[in-house]
């Protein structure tokens, strides 16, 4: 795709160590970053956690976008996305490991669990956000405009430079795969030994 | 089949995710009500979003508590201003610097990787 002027050159300054690129890309996209991350979180804090990494990520290592291969606003989506969906796991990990070891001193259930309808809700939230992160990168970048930064198909299609009928199929290749991902959940097993 | 079948069907996703121009989002929910197959295609979709939605409640979020770019600084240093005159080789070194750490933490992964037996080049994302 043809890189946009503007995110060149922010990466142009971003790469010379211009402190102000940084806070410009801040305030265009560090909504964006954020949300992506409450969303898969679901946690103020943590999502605060995710943002600094991916603008820390951005900032230090700059060569890691490159804006011929995508804009700057996708880039950010699904480095947050991604950093978020690493951290539930690691955090569901380590939730499993701490009630491991207290159920051997005392046996008593959570402090303040959800009900049961929550918790099923959040694992198959976090499944599908997973499938999401595997999807192959064309088919992401047009869910991430479209889901995470509220554009029609039609403006996805133009920021990307494809067909409108492209931005169509794609989205539908991708939900079509989430759904069945749902009804076809990876063996736990193998989640865990990966 | 109907062209407004096909048209249709192939908006499904679109709609499910709530990216549909206003105009097409009318066109949607009357075809529905006459076609089965479509109707529970869009059902499995909504439904599909509406779990990647998660539980109501909690992801609205509050505001940032700020110093959000205060990692980031840690972890590199601001360039300093420079005379208009030196800016072109400021501008040279500062890109190079900033391959030299890709370059690094990429060897570092792999190296990571080496040991633990998987000897593959870690991807960029």
């Amino acid at each position: 795709m043809e890189p946009t002027l503007a995110d060149a050159e922010l990466h142009r300054r971003l790469v010379y160590g211009d402190e102000s690129a940084l806070g410009e890309v801040y305030a265009a996209y560090g909504a964006l970053v954020r949300g992506v991350a409450v969303r898969v979180t679901r946690s103020p804090a943590a999502a605060d956690d995710v943002a600094q990494e991916v603008f820390a990520q951005l900032w230090s290592r700059p060569y890691a976008f490159d804006a011929r291969r995508g804009s700057l606003r996708t880039w950010l989506s699904m480095l947050a996305h991604r950093r978020a969906v690493d951290w539930v796991r690691s955090e569901a990990r380590h939730r499993k490991d701490v009630r491991a070891d207290d159920s051997a001193l005392h046996a008593i259930p959570d402090a303040a669990p959800g009900p049961d309808e929550t918790v099923v809700d959040r694992e198959r939230s976090l499944l599908l956000h997973t499938a999401l992160a595997e999807l192959p990168g064309p088919q992401r970048e047009v869910v991430h405009l479209a889901y995470f930064a509220g554009r029609t198909y039609r403006q996805a299609a133009v920021e990307l430079g494809i067909p409108e009928g492209t931005a169509k199929t794609r989205l539908r290749s991708a939900l079509r795969k989430l759904a069945e991902s749902l009804a076809d959940p990876p063996d736990p097993a193998l989640e865990r030994g990966a | 089949m109907s062209t407004e079948h096909e048209d249709v069907r192939d908006l499904l996703a679109a709609w499910a995710f709530g990216a549909l121009p206003a105009a097409e989002r009318r066109t949607v929910p009357a075809h529905l009500a006459d076609c089965e197959s479509c109707a529970a295609e869009a059902e499995r979709l909504r439904e599909t979003v509406r779990i990647l939605d998660g539980p109501p409640g909690a992801a609205n979020g509050s505001q940032e508590s700020g110093g959000a770019l205060a990692l980031a600084l840690r972890t590199r240093p601001a360039a300093p201003r420079v005379a208009p005159h030196a800016a072109p080789y400021a501008a040279a070194v500062a890109g190079l610097q900033s391959l030299l750490r890709s370059w690094t933490a990429l060897e570092r992964g792999v190296r990571r990787s080496c040991t633990t037996g998987t000897c593959t080049a870690p991807s960029p994302i």
